[in-house]
Order: structure tokens, then C-alpha cells, then sequence
């Protein structure tokens, strides 16, 4: 099965609008991303997201792991089984 | 135009004007009345609000937060549906396991109320099937309040750790009784879960073993010194006659025997446990000629014990396996000899049915009760431990069960205390064919 990698930069943006935009992508992609066979990555250099985002898609069965790259956060979302 | 005509237009556009003014009020209402849900939503899902400068009221219909957190609520309620589904599953998993694990298994609160119980605590703790939920463990389970080394209950509410009591006796049992705290989110005890493996019968089991190793050595004990005894007094005694000296040899012979005898019931019962099994080797047995065989063999007993036979005339024919027969009925007129008085009459019976003979030994010693008879063919147990005079190693009756067993026959006993014991045992006269 081939994973289709997703990628949503939205750095420059502040909660709740990075969280808003984070979920909106979610949803159109949450079969997929259910089913194990997308990953998205968000890129976000809000503060508040690396709570938000994380607890929020939890909430919907998903997985995130954050990374801190230099100035920025990487919010990879995956199915729970594939925790990236 | 005319002044009437100029006065018209005014008080129109004074009209749209306070119509604009009303749409607007009811506009920026509406917009109000959006933010503040889409706030409320926005608070829900765990941030903060949206402010009007970071997302003016255009932006914020567009953007749509309303149809994302309605979309998102969606797929949040599916996971909890999931997730409770997955709940119930593990729920059942958890509770089959409660109550299918060998231990009884208590849950009390910090008050010792009962939270909940399995079917063995029912069982062996409780000893009936009522509900007994929210009830004191203590009064359900102890017959006085118990110290803090009796109850590890109060050692785990006093140490917040796990605690262990060994062999703790509640009513006629005794158990090892494992406790652990179930902490709440804030660190404080919740539950205290018990679990009580009961240990009753390996209890029962290791003094029994005990009590063998005592009598196993006695056992021993008293033909060697007999053996030592007389083997000293022929190497340093006084010369004995030809007469003594075959007196002397004759007993040391036979106290060589018993203990072989005891030795071999020890190497049969290792093989046995170390599932080997015995090998037999089946062919027609006389069976009646066995039993007269038995008895000669325990002649100067029987000067104590007559022994009355009431065989059939024209000889009784098993398929058996000889030595091993020739065993059953050795440790059978053994224990009839050990457990009955001086003068207590013994009698061996045959009866002969159409595909199998019954074997009777009888006697009119010290007999069983129903408990005694239900451990008797266990390994090391002794009915009647109390009379040390009675010799043994409680191996005989184990190892009668196990080679009637091997022959595809049936052992049964009936016996009243002080009134004495008989030993039925069916042996078929052919053994299956794939034998």
C-alpha cells in the first residue's frame, strides 16, 4: 500500500487559526488518514498550535508527533499504528 | 424639479437610510451572535478565541469555522464510538478473566466497602452467591477484626504499596492473599484489589509430604537396626549354633525384603509422577492361586489375623499382568493385616461374572471414613496418622489404584470406622485388544 504524504504549511498564522486550518485538512483527508494511507505534516510556528493540534486531533483518533525544526514546529499526523 | 417632488426624494432617502442603519445593526448582530458561537465552539475544542482583528468578519465566514468544528465533532464522535466500542470488548475480555482466574479476586474501597467480586469469591470466600456489593469485606470475611498482620487490606491503605500475607486462614481454608492499591488521578488510593489463591490443598499436600519423610524414615530405620542388630551379633557376639545362626540369617533375610519392598513402592511411585509408567506384560493369570500365594507370603501374620478364603473351586483366570497382580494384592492383605486387631478376621473372596472377576479383601480392623476414603489412593496419605504404631509410607493404596487402572479395571471401598474395610476390585478376564 503506498501512503500519500500531505504537507500544510501555515506558518505566519496564529491559533485558532492554525488549528482551524490544521482540522479542515484533516477532515477532507480523514478517511485516508484513518486508514493509514496518508500522513500529514504541518508546518506551524505558532507556540499555542503544538498543544492544540496535537489534543485536538487526538480527540478523532489520530496520532501526532512534534518536532522542533530551527524556528518552526513539524506536527506529523498519522492513524495511531503508524505513529511516524 | 418641484419643491413637492424634492420634498419626496428626501423622505425616501431618509427612509433607506434608516433601513440601511437597521440591516447593518441586525448584520453586525448576526456577525456577533457568529463570533460568540464560534467561540464557544473554539473553546470547546481547546483554544482560544477568535479575535476580530486577526480574522475580520468576512475572513471568518469564509475561513467557515463553524462547518470545520461541526465536521471535526463528526469524526471525534465516530472515535468515541469506536473508542467505546473497544471499551465494551476489553470491559467483557476483563470481566470473563475476573471471573474465570483460579483466585478469588476482591475490590474494596477506602471505606472497605465491596466495589465488586468474581464467581470464586463467591465461592470460597463469601460461601454463598448473594450479592454482598457494598458491604464491609471484614464482616463478610473475617470472623474478628483483624490485626494489620492479618490484613492486607490495612497494609496497603497504610503504605499506599503492594502487600502480601502468606497462609492466611479465613473459615476452614487457608490462602495467600496478594493486595494492590488502584490509584485515582490525583495519586489517592481508589480501590484496594485482593486476590486470595487458595493454597488449602498444597497445605494439605506438603504435610502430607512431611509427615512421609518422618514415617518414610522410620520405616527405614527400624529393619536396619533389626538387620544391624543381628548381623553385630553374629560378627561380635558370642558363637551362635547352626540353629541360631540360620534364626539370625533367616530375619536379617526378611527385613531385607521389607525394605526392598519399601524401596520398590518409592521407585514405582517416582516412576509413576515422572509419567514413565510401569511395564506390563499381560498373560492368563490364576488369579485364585495369587491370592493363596499373598497369603502364605504372610504366614507368621496371619497366626494373628486368620485368613479365610472363599475362592471358586475350579480357579479363577485373568489376563493380567503376574507381578503386578501379585503387588495389588500384597499391599491389600497388608494394610487388612496392619489395620486389624490381634484374632480380626481376614477374608480373600473371588466371584466370577461373565467378563470379569471381582476381587474381595476384607477385614474387620480399625475401618475409614467418607473423607479418609476420598484421599486414600493419594500419594503419602495415611488414614489413620494418629496410630504410630501402624507402619507405612502411604504409597500402597496409590500404587494399587494405578495397576488396577493399567489392567482396565474398577477399585471401590467400603468401609465403616471401627467396623473395618473391604476392597472391591473388578479386573476384566481379557484385556482390550489394542492393549
Amino acid at each position: 500500500m503506498t501512503i500519500e504524504t500531505l504537507e500544510l504549511d501555515i506558518r505566519g498564522q496564529v491559533c485558532p487559526s492554525c488549528l482551524l486550518l490544521t482540522l479542515r485538512e484533516v477532515n477532507n483527508h480523514h478517511v485516508a488518514l484513518s486508514e493509514g494511507r496518508a500522513i500529514l505534516t504541518v508546518l506551524v510556528d505558532s507556540r499555542d498550535a503544538t498543544s492544540t493540534i496535537p489534543a485536538a486531533v487526538k480527540n478523532m483518533g489520530l496520532a501526532a508527533q512534534l518536532d522542533k525544526i530551527e524556528d518552526y514546529y513539524r506536527v506529523v499526523i498519522a492513524r495511531p499504528e503508524e505513529r511516524p | 424639479m418641484t419643491n413637492q417632488e424634492s420634498s419626496s426624494d428626501m423622505t425616501e432617502l431618509e427612509r433607506l437610510r434608516a433601513e440601511n442603519q437597521r440591516l447593518r445593526a441586525l448584520n453586525e448582530q448576526a456577525f456577533g451572535y457568529i463570533r460568540a458561537k464560534v467561540n464557544d465552539l473554539l473553546d470547546v475544542v481547546g483554544t482560544r478565541t477568535l479575535r476580530p482583528e486577526e480574522l475580520d468578519d468576512q475572513s471568518m465566514v469564509a475561513l467557515d469555522p463553524i462547518g470545520i468544528v461541526a465536521t471535526t465533532f463528526r469524526h471525534v464522535l465516530e472515535n468515541v464510538r469506536e473508542t467505546n466500542r473497544q471499551l465494551q470488548v476489553a470491559h467483557s475480555e476483563i470481566q470473563t478473566i475476573f471471573d474465570t482466574v483460579g483466585s478469588a479476586v476482591l475490590v474494596v474501597d477506602p471505606q472497605r466497602r465491596i466495589v465488586s467480586f468474581n464467581r470464586q469469591a463467591s465461592r470460597l470466600l463469601v460461601g454463598h452467591s448473594e450479592d454482598v456489593t457494598g458491604q464491609c469485606c471484614n464482616q463478610v470475611l473475617c470472623e474478628a477484626d483483624p490485626t494489620p498482620e492479618q490484613c492486607v487490606f490495612l497494609q496497603v491503605m497504610d503504605t499506599g504499596r503492594e502487600a502480601i500475607i502468606r497462609g492466611r486462614q479465613l473459615r476452614d481454608r487457608f490462602f495467600d492473599v496478594i493486595a494492590a492499591p488502584h490509584f485515582d488521578e490525583n495519586g489517592r488510593i481508589l480501590h484496594v484489589v485482593m486476590a486470595y489463591h487458595d493454597v488449602t490443598e498444597a497445605r494439605r499436600v506438603e504435610k502430607m509430604k512431611s509427615e512421609f519423610v518422618s514415617t518414610a524414615a522410620h520405616e527405614l530405620r527400624s529393619p536396619l537396626a533389626t538387620i544391624m542388630g543381628y548381623a553385630d551379633l553374629l560378627l561380635n557376639g558370642p558363637e551362635q549354633s547352626r540353629e541360631q545362626t540360620r534364626d539370625c540369617l533367616t530375619l536379617i533375610l526378611n527385613r531385607s525384603e521389607h525394605l526392598a519392598h519399601i524401596v520398590s513402592d518409592l521407585l514405582d511411585i517416582s516412576r509413576l509422577e515422572a509419567g514413565e509408567g510401569l511395564k506390563l506384560t499381560f498373560e492368563p493369570c490364576r488369579l485364585d492361586l495369587l491370592c493363596r500365594e499373598a497369603a502364605w507370603g504372610h504366614q507368621e501374620a496371619s497366626d494373628n489375623h486368620p485368613i479365610e478364603f472363599d475362592l471358586p473351586d475350579d480357579g479363577a483366570v485373568v489376563e493380567g499382568d503376574h507381578y503386578a497382580l501379585a503387588q495389588i494384592l500384597e499391599n491389600l492383605l497388608s494394610n487388612a493385616i496392619k489395620y486389624s486387631p490381634r484374632g480380626g478376621t481376614i477374608r480373600i473372596g473371588i466371584r466370577k461374572e461373565q467378563s470379569c472377576c471381582e476381587l474381595t479383601v476384607a477385614d474387620h480392623g480399625l475401618g475409614m471414613t467418607a473423607e479418609q476414603i476420598a484421599h486414600v489412593f493419594e500419594k503419602f496419605y495415611r488414614a489413620n496418622t494418629t496410630n504410630t504404631g501402624v507402619p507405612g509410607t502411604g504409597l500402597g493404596m496409590t500404587i494399587v489404584k494405578y495397576l488396577v487402572d493399567a489392567h482396565h479395571g474398577r477399585i471401590a471401598i467400603d468401609s465403616t470406622p471401627g467396623a473395618g474395610t473391604t476392597v472391591r476390585i473388578l479386573l476384566p478376564v481379557e484385556q482390550p485388544v489394542n492393549t
